[in-house]
Parts: C-alpha cells; structure tokens; sequence
C-alpha cells in the first residue's frame, strides 16, 4: 500500500512539472459571430514608397453585409511602452512614448490618409488664402470632448495659444512661431494667419503635440494636464500606475472621420492596457504568457513568430533614418573631405546583416527616408558607399597617417581618437561597436559615448562631439529645416553644419506650393548634403510588429503602424 | 561585526634586547601554509594572476576582433567559451578582461586603503576635536547609499575604468579609516608608546615605525575582502552600462552583451560570471586564511 | 535612556545636513544644464535664462543651497524635472515596492544566515560545518546579479515556472528576492557560527550545562542570544542599504523601486530626484542604524553611556 502512495505521488509530481513547464496553453479563438465582411487589411499602396505588407488578407468569402448580433465592444488590449511616459502634456515633450499614449487620447485638426495625403479630421475643410498665408478651417460641429465639453474654434484657439505660450518643449514650437494670428469669427471656423507662406504646415498640424485640448478641462485641471488629460480621441486616461502600466478606457463620446475605418464611433476594444517594460527579453517572455497583445520583435526572434499561428506579424517603417552626422563646426570635421574620408569605412550593409538581422531595417542613401515623401532613387549615386581602401588613401592624403601604435594621427602628430556620441538604446550600441570596428579596420580609434537622449540633446549644442548617431524622426521633406538648417544649431542640427547654399534651398523648398517644384528642390538639397558628406545616413529602421492572433481586424496606417480602431478582441 | 583584531609587534621586543624569534609575518607565513582553505584560495589567485601576465599568449584570439561569420557558436574546441553576436572568442575577451578585473580590485583597494589609512592614522593620533571632525566625516560618507553615489560619481565623470575606481575606493574609505583608527587607539594604550611620547620621540616617528605595523595585518586582510568587493560591484556597475566604455572586455560589460541572448547564447552571461566568481573566492579564502593565520597566534 | 535617544538623534540630524551638503555639491559637478532640461532646446535663449533666474541657478551656491534647504525644511523636496511631480510622490509611489524587496530579503538572508550558521557551529569541524561555511563563502564570492541572471534563464526562460520581469504578484518576488538575500545570508551566516562558537566556549553557558540544564535549552536560550547581537548590527545596516534601492537588481527583474527610479534620475540628469533619493536613503539608513542602537541600549546598559 505504501509503494502504491508513493507511485501515485510521483505519478502526481511527474504531471505537475510537465504541466508547468508545457507553454501556457492558449485557446484557438473561435470564429467570429457572423458580421459584416471583414474589413482588408493590408496597406493601400502608396503614391510614395512601396510598402511590404506581411499580414495575410482573410481568405473567408464574402458575406451578405449584416447587422452585428454580437456586440464587439469589449476586452482588453494589452500592449507595451519601453518607459513610462513623462508627461501626458503633449506640449511638453517629445518623447515617443508619451506620444504613443496622447495620440490616442487627442486628435488633431487634419490627418493623413494611407496614400499620404492631407484630409480633415476635428477640422471638416480648409481654404487657403491664394497668397498661401491665411487658413481658414470649417470645424466639424457635435463634437465632444471626453469629458462632454463641447469642441468648438476656441478649444483650438485656447490649444495653440497655450502652444505657443509654455510648448518649448514641443518639436512643432518653432513652426508656430511662424503664426501672426488666431481668430475665432465663429464658433466653427478658426482662421490662422502665418507670417510667412510655409508648405509644411498641415504637416506640422498633424504633430502629435498639435492635439486639441478642452479649455475647461485644462481649468477645472488648474493646468494639470501631466497627468489629467482630456481629448476626443477614441480613449480616455483612467488610471496610471506609474513604473508598471497606465489603462485607457473607451471614450463613449468618440465620433471617428478617418476614412479607413469602417467604424465611425467609439473603438471596439474596451481597454487599453500599456505596460511598462524596458528589457526586450522580459516583453518577449509577456507576450508569450499572454500578458502581452502586441510588442515589436528583437531580429533573432521575426523568423519563429513570423510562423508562430498565434500570432499575426506587421512591418512598419520609420519615418526617418538612422544617422551619423560629423560635427561640422569643429575641425577638422569643418573639411568636407575629412568627412567623405570618414564615410568610406562605413559598411551599411554590414551592419544591416549583423546588428539588424536583415529584418528590422534596410540601408539608407540619402538623407530624406525611403517612406518620406521627397524620396528619391537616383540619388544613390551621390551616396558614399564602402570603400575601406579609398578611406585609407584620403586619409593618407589629408595627413592622417598611421602612427607608432598602429593609430591613425593628426597632421600634427596627436592621435587620432574621434568620439562619438549615441544614446543608451542597446540597438545604437551594438551599431555603434561595429562602427568601431570598422573603423578600426581603416585604423581610426573611434571612443563610444553614450549619452542618456534628453542630455544628448543638450550637449549637441556645445560643439563637443566629433561624431553623432541618432535616428530622426519627420514625415515631411522639410526635415532639412528641423535638422539642417542654420536656424536649428542650438536643437535639431546635431551636425552643426551652416551652409547659405543649403539654407536658400531649405527656405526655398518650405514656401513652395507646387508640388512637382519641391521635389526639385528637396532633390537638390539632397544632393548638395551629400555631396559634402554632412551626413552618413546608416539605415531605415522596421519595427516588426506581432500581434496576438485574438485581435482581429487589425489595420495599417500608410508606414505600417498598427492601428487598432476597426479591430475586437476575439471572445 | 568580527572581533576587532589587535595586532602588536612590540609584544615581543623588550627594549634594547637582540631581536631573537621570527618575524610575526614568517611565523602567520608559516601558518598560512598549513591551511587547506587558504592554500586554496592562494591557488586561485595565482591562477588568475597567471592570466593577467600570460594573457596575450593564453588568449587565442583578440579581445575585439569580430568574425561575423562566427557569430553565436557554442563552446567548442574552436571557442572553448563559444562566441558573441559579434563572432568574438569569449574566452579570449574574458582572459584579456582578467587585466581589466585586477586594475578594478588592486586600484580601488589602493585608494580606499591609501585615503583610509591616511585619515585613521591621523584621527587616531591626534584624538581630540580632529579625531572628532574625521569620526563625523565618515558618519556621513556612510551614510550615503553607495550604489546611488557611485553611479552619480560616474554620471559626472564619465563611463571608464579609472572613473570607477575613483568611485568605488572613495566609498570603501570609511572601513579603512575605523579599522586604522581602532588599531592605532589599542596601539596607543601600549606601555611601550606611552613612554616613548613621554620622552620626546617625534610623532611621525613614531606613527610609522611603531604604530603602523600593527595596523599591517587588519589592512592586509580587509584590502583582499575588498578587493573582492570591488570586483563585484564595479562588474555590476559595468553590467548596467556604467563601467567600462565599449567595448572593453570587463567581465560584468561582455555578460551585458549576452543580455538579449539570455535564452539562445547562454555562454556569453555564464562563463564571465564563473570567472569572476572564482577570483573573488579565491581572495575571499585567502582573506579568511590570512585571517586564521595573523589571528590565534596574537591571543598567546 | 532618553538621554541616548536624543544624543543620537541630534548626531543623525547633523549628518543628514552633511549628506545633503555632499550631495548638493556633487550635483553641481554633474554635466548639463536642468533649465535646458526643463524647458527643452527649442526654448528661445531668453526663455532658458527667464527659468535659470526662477529656479536660482544664477545666484552663488551657498544661496541656492539655502533655498533648497528652506524648501525642505517645510517638507518638500521639489518637482521633478523629467515627470513635474514632487519628488516625495515619485519617492512615495516606488516606496511600497522597495519596501516589500528589503523585508523579504531580510528576512530571507536572516531565517536562512542563522540556521546556516547554527547548524555550522553544532557541527563543528564535522561535514556539515565544512559544507555550510562552504556554501557560505561561495555565496559570499558570486555577483548577485550573475545569480539573478542565472534563476531567470533557468526558472523563467527555460522551466517557465516564475515570470521574467515585473512587480504583478508575489511569483514576482521570489527571485529578486533571493538573489538579494544571498550574500547578506553567506556573512550572517559567518558570524552566526563565529559568535555562537565563542558564546558557547565562555564561562556562563559552561555553568549552565553543569547545572544541567539541557543542551537545547542551553543553546537556544544563552547562546543564541547572545550570538544574535552582531546579526541584529547586520540586519539594520542591511534594510538600511536595501531601502536606497537595489539598483542592479530593480534593473534585471524590472522591479519598480526607488533603485530604478534613481538610476533613470541620473541618466536623465533629473536633479531635484537625484538629490532627493539619496538623501531619502541616507535618512532611512540613519533610522534603522538609530533603531538598532536603541534596541541595543535598552538591552545593554553600558552601552548608554559610552
């Protein structure tokens, strides 16, 4: 009897440990209640940049369109942010994660369609003066806020009014310096003067700072917006728990105009759950306790979810590139032949195989991005390509020689050691040690210094770096402005480069209205960037989005960003 | 928390007779060689001394040479340690790292024992109000949460090697300071010294060649305890990106690397680890052997 | 022994002031500029030298330090750069989970330090006191955070017993919480056999077994007593170094304390969180150490009046 205990408890244990070990096992979700036909999700083509889509479209056959008989709204989505958000003050930060979160909770005045094109949102329609500095908006009317105040032209008035107030901080502050006056001549059409024509400019309306605030709820707030933030957007803020998750809720009120999606009210899912973990292996382990919904894949692991039926796998792509900028106000990075030598080493695909695994980014020539209107092909002649042998000789040629130790040295016999600053993303720091190696390989000394983003961006300024790596990110070409021109030396000009040629062209392209015109004169700026080898533009990055198989109908925006409007948790 | 241990090497040197026994470090010498446990951990150390001298020639590879090619291997005959996501030959990244591992412990004991020494001496000597104006300082460097302040230190001065060293042995400082300080107050009890200011003999005199020495066998075995002690928090240091600057081969920076590869390459976060421990261990055995040996025989 | 509280008291008092004086100094050494910091770099250079003038950073530093003093003397600590809270609510909201990590560690290294080391001194110079002081001194000699990385592979990633990361429920404590203990546990460890095996040689507990009271009773009322002065010194330092926050381990296990909190302050030059979380360490370190030396003084008279 007693042998037969024990036979029985190790029975009992050996099930225990395989029960625990087994993945947690997940349901197959059931087919949806009969509804209308499911939506397409893959990504319209785009006038500007092929996309690739991944998800597969739905092979069901198309049903009789038919009223819900089960209701959709429900569940939670659970997705994750790397940080929390310091503030939910969308005018007081640049921080993606926090615009991430506000861009659920506001919406903006315009937004742009999947062909990349400019359509209204809270505002109905627009007109421009023909001298192009005067817009008029026709707001929509019915509109409300989260909190049932109304939406009218002076919410909008009250929002940028207090942009141009305390937004320092904002990426969009300096673009509405450009703005002469606000009126309000009803309580539905809001009139903006510019000082000077700027074709950007319903670009920099779509900003994630530029959502519409309530003037009463920022009262009733006593300006607290931090952390009490109120929009018309599909969802509202109910709790934040700060260092673990902030939850969303639906927003009743939501009216949706975006004409992508099917569904013209409030969002289906019910909550939004954001968790806050900032190692990539810990958002890996929650998404496969199911504790997660959505995260973007570290490159060694696209290969087993993109197989993974659980789960459904999307691309996304950067508005912006990856860059290395020389420091062009110090010498001797003020010689464009100094920095074309120091663009030869660079091996871009090299780094896209190694630290990008092929997967989550391709090389990049110029400096405007692949998925940014502006974009140009032919331009990949001027780009300097790899070319270790050529670097040495230019080198040799300036009179950076090799020293004792092997070291390349200055002309005047002091080693040669540039440094160069990124920030602590483990992605940067990986491509940056291979930077150093190739470097190395030219036998340049390269110091790495990674600096945490918000003090980077304060020490840009000061002139002290030699070499700069960051990612930009400006789905307009007038990135030539935030992040070349002489105007932005004490902000975005991480290269301090200062250039009258480039600033004609840059000021130029920004008040030109015709299209085909400002294309040529982005391609000419373009050109002349690289040519003078301000930047070495590195890769464009692909985030790989996989997301449970259990949130269906998961749409894409025109970069490949998930947008979640038209989907429901599967029950 | 130990008891404190009172070394004196006047204890057997009457004035002005012929110096006849064994110096008090053969005899602990002689001690040392009889305990297993300290054999052991000197067998340790000597190991990981012999990588530091021998690196170049026992490391197969360069510490930063990169094969792609190689990339994420197992261990193998090839890569007795296996390779990063670089194609780096661990093993070589952590014998060359073992020259980095002992700057970290040896620099920082130096500078704690140094500035610690230094001021105990001084506090203890003098007594009185600079004794107390030093006893408040090292109150309050306590006081302050040490990782906090060292990671502030390296905020300030930037991520290298030295810097951490300046960082950690600035922190070590108050345990030399109190060890020092006891010692040198029994020593001051002692006939012996207390005659010898009665007549006159000049302070430096005396600090150095009478008190000083008993101070020797405590700060010995507290500097190998914190040389241990220093590996293991400038290797956590360096773990979370506040050591070394890349790519240097400290210990705690290459099991960084294997952070995302905890799952598929767990090679990179293991074998730097083991390594570091030993080397702590075998100082911590000879510290406790040190211990034994310099201890029992001064309660006769 | 209201006398001893109140010395103590006013020693800790002063040393806080010292700390706070450290600190601020220290700060000011630290590269960047909290008025860019605050109002970011599109700020027109009118704009950052109107926020230098209103947070003081123009006037000498005995006066700033003045400033900053008086604001703390009537509770605060000031607003966080990055969030624009107050610091004590950041310090607040991490306070509990902090807490939680120090006690479980606590009382994880003392449980397992003094069995460790009772069981070492029974046994002495037999297997299991070679076997317990070796453990002990591995454990003294392994990175913790080598260890924590360990468990996870293991129990997280490989058995998928535990959760990798996170503070959700008390599966979450588990490994943080050992990891934590393990070299505090290996020292108690030591010094519970040291002072056990020298309490038991002494006179008194010689006495009580010829009176022949039993060998249990002995140990565990005399002995053990007495063994358990030094751990009580260890177990205050110990809560006292843990409450600043375990950085590297808050790190691994993405547990939301004040270590994690401090770490990100100083990496994102946040000041006014820097300096508050040490000096809100710095205090709790002073008030266990004082706690501890009260419980001892009411033990000890003649420690009063030392």
């Amino acid at each position: 009897m007693f042998r037969r205990i024990s036979l029985c408890l190790t029975i009992a244990a050996v099930v225990l440990i395989v029960a625990c070990a087994a993945p947690a096992p997940t349901s197959a979700p059931p087919p949806p209640a009969t509804s209308a036909p499911p939506a397409v999700s893959a990504t319209q083509p785009s006038a500007a940049a092929p996309t690739q889509p991944s998800t597969v479209v739905p092979t069901k056959p198309p049903e009789p369109t038919k009223a819900p008989t089960v209701s959709k709204v429900g569940g939670t989505l659970n997705i994750v942010e790397i940080s929390d958000p310091d503030t939910l003050d969308l005018q007081q930060t640049t921080q993606t994660t926090s615009g991430n979160i506000t861009g659920r909770i506001y919406e903006k005045l315009v937004y742009q369609d999947l062909d990349k094109s400019y359509k209204g949102l809270l505002a109905e329609s627009w007109t421009v003066s023909p001298d192009n500095t005067v817009i008029t908006f026709k707001l929509r009317q019915g509109v409300v806020f989260s909190d049932g105040s109304p939406f009218n032209a002076e919410a909008v008035k009250f929002t940028y009014e207090r942009l141009k107030r305390i937004g320092t901080k904002a990426s969009i502050y300096p673009a509405f310096q450009n703005v002469a006056k606000m009126e309000t001549p009803d309580a539905y059409t809001f009139v903006m003067t510019l000082k000077e024509p700027a074709a950007p400019f319903l670009h920099d309306l779509v900003a994630n700072a530029a959502g519409i605030l309530s003037p009463s709820a920022v009262k009733a707030a006593n300006d607290d917006v931090h952390r009490r933030p109120v929009g018309t957007g599909p969802y509202k803020l109910k709790e934040w728990k700060v260092g673990q998750e902030l939850i969303l809720e639906r927003n009743e009120l939501h009216k949706e105009f975006r004409v992508y999606y099917e569904n013209k009210g409030a969002s289906y899912i019910q909550e939004i759950r954001i968790k806050i973990i900032p190692e990539l292996a810990t958002q890996l382990a929650a998404l496969e306790a199911g504790e997660l919904d959505r995260i973007s894949l570290r490159p060694q692991d696209i290969a087993k979810y993109e197989k993974d039926p659980r789960f459904k796998t999307y691309d996304s792509y950067a508005t912006g590139n990856v860059y290395l900028a020389f420091d062009c106000a110090k010498p001797p990075f003020d010689n464009p032949k100094v920095r074309q030598a120091l663009s030869y080493p660079v091996n871009k695909d090299e780094i896209v195989q190694v630290v990008l695994e092929g997967k989550i980014g391709r090389r990049a020539c110029c400096p405007i991005a692949e998925s940014i209107q502006g974009y140009d092909p032919k331009l990949k002649e001027y780009e300097l390509n790899y070319n270790p042998a050529k670097a040495k000789q230019m080198l040799d040629e300036l009179g950076y020689k090799p020293g004792p130790d092997g070291n390349r040295q200055t002309p005047d016999g002091k080693p040669f050691a540039p440094a160069l600053y990124t920030t602590t993303s483990e992605t940067f720091g990986k491509v940056a040690t291979l930077l150093q190696a190739q470097y190395r390989a030219v036998g340049i000394n390269v110091q790495i210094k990674p600096m945490e983003s918000a003090a980077l961006n304060a020490f840009t300024p000061t002139r002290q770096h030699d070499l700069f790596m960051n990612s930009y990110n400006w789905n307009e070409p007038d990135m030539f402005t935030v992040f070349l021109s002489c105007e932005r030396l004490q902000s975005g000009n991480r290269a301090q480069y200062c250039n009258q040629d480039l600033e004609k062209l840059i000021v130029a392209g920004r008040s030109e209205m015709d299209q085909t015109k400002r294309m040529k004169i982005y391609f000419d700026a373009q050109k002349f960037v690289m040519e003078q080898a301000v930047w070495q533009p590195l890769y464009n990055t692909i985030t790989k989005f996989v997301v449970s198989a259990k949130v269906k109908d998961v749409k894409q925006d025109a970069e490949g960003d998930t947008l979640f409007h038209d989907a429901y948790i599967a029950k | 928390m130990h008891r404190s241990i009172r070394v004196s090497a006047t204890v057997k040197q009457p004035m002005g007779t012929k110096y006849k026994s064994r110096h008090w470090a053969i005899d602990a010498f002689r001690r040392l060689r009889r305990s297993p446990i300290a054999m052991a951990g000197l067998f340790l150390f000597a190991c990981f001394i012999v990588m530091v001298i021998f690196a170049p020639w026992i490391a197969p590879y360069d510490a930063v040479e990169m094969r792609i090619p190689d990339r994420l291997q197992p261990p193998s005959p090839a890569h007795l340690f296996g390779t990063d996501d670089f194609g780096r030959d661990i093993f070589s990244r952590v014998v060359w790292g073992s020259r980095l591992a002992i700057r970290l412990g040896v620099l920082s004991v130096l500078i704690s024992a140094g500035g610690g020494i230094l001021l105990g001496l001084i506090a203890g000597y003098y007594g009185g109000q600079i004794d107390n104006i030093l006893s408040r300082l090292l109150e309050i460097i306590m006081a302050l949460p040490d990782m906090l302040f060292a990671i502030t230190i390296i905020a300030i001065l930037g991520p290298s090697l030295d810097n951490l060293v300046v960082a950690l042995g600035f922190l070590n400082w108050p345990g030399f300071m109190r060890m020092t300080r006891g010692s040198v107050l029994s020593a001051m009890q002692n006939e012996y010294v207390e005659a010898a200011r009665a007549i006159g003999v000049p302070s430096r005199r005396l600090m150095l060649r009478h008190i000083l020495p008993n101070v020797a066998a405590p700060v010995i075995i507290l500097s190998a305890s914190r040389f241990g002690g220093a590996l293991l928090a400038g290797s956590g240091l360096s773990f979370i990106g506040l050591g070394v600057p890349i790519p240097q081969p400290e210990w705690g920076a290459i099991m960084a690397t294997g952070r995302e590869y905890m799952a598929s390459a767990w090679w990179i976060t293991v074998f730097p680890g083991v390594m570091i421990a030993l080397v702590v261990l075998g100082v911590n055995l000879l510290a406790d052997g040190l211990r034994d040996a310099l201890d029992p025989r001064l309660k006769n | 022994m209201a006398r001893y509280i109140a010395r103590r008291l006013f020693y800790s008092i002063f040393v806080i002031f010292g700390v706070s004086v450290i600190v601020f100094l220290t700060l000011q050494l630290v590269p960047g500029d909290p008025a860019i910091a605050l109002v970011g770099e599109n700020a027109s250079p009118q704009v950052i030298a109107q926020i230098r003038t209103e947070l003081g950073l123009d006037q000498p530093l005995p006066v700033q330090y003045w400033r900053w003093l008086e604001r703390f003397l009537h509770g605060s600590l000031g607003k966080s750069i990055r969030t624009h809270r107050d610091v004590i609510t950041e310090i607040l909201d991490r306070l509990p989970y902090t807490m939680v990590l120090a006690l479980s560690a606590v009382f994880l290294s003392t449980t397992l330090g003094i069995l460790m080391g009772v069981f070492a001194a029974i046994n002495r110079g037999r297997l299991g006191d070679y076997l317990t002081m070796g453990f002990a001194i591995v454990g003294l000699s392994v990175p913790g955070f080598w260890i924590a990385l360990l468990m996870i592979m293991f129990f997280a990633l490989y058995l998928r017993l535990l959760p990798v990361m996170g503070a959700a429920s008390w599966q979450n404590l588990i490994m943080p919480a050992i990891a934590l203990s393990l070299h505090s546990a290996a020292q108690k460890a030591r010094v519970t056999r040291a002072s056990m095996l020298e309490v038991l040689g002494q006179d008194y507990v010689r006495t009580a077994r010829a009176k022949g009271l039993s060998e249990r009773t002995t140990l565990f009322r005399h002995a053990l007593k007495n063994a358990l002065i030094p751990v009580t010194t260890m177990i205050g330092l110990q809560f006292g170094h843990l409450m600043g926050g375990a950085v590297i381990m808050e790190q691994i296990f993405a547990w939301p304390g004040i270590g994690r909190l401090a770490l990100q302050s100083v990496q994102g030059r946040d000041f006014p969180v820097i300096q508050g979380t040490v000096l809100f360490a710095a205090v709790i370190f002073l008030l266990s150490n004082l706690v501890v030396d009260i419980v001892y003084a009411s033990l000890d008279p003649r420690i009063r009046y030392s």
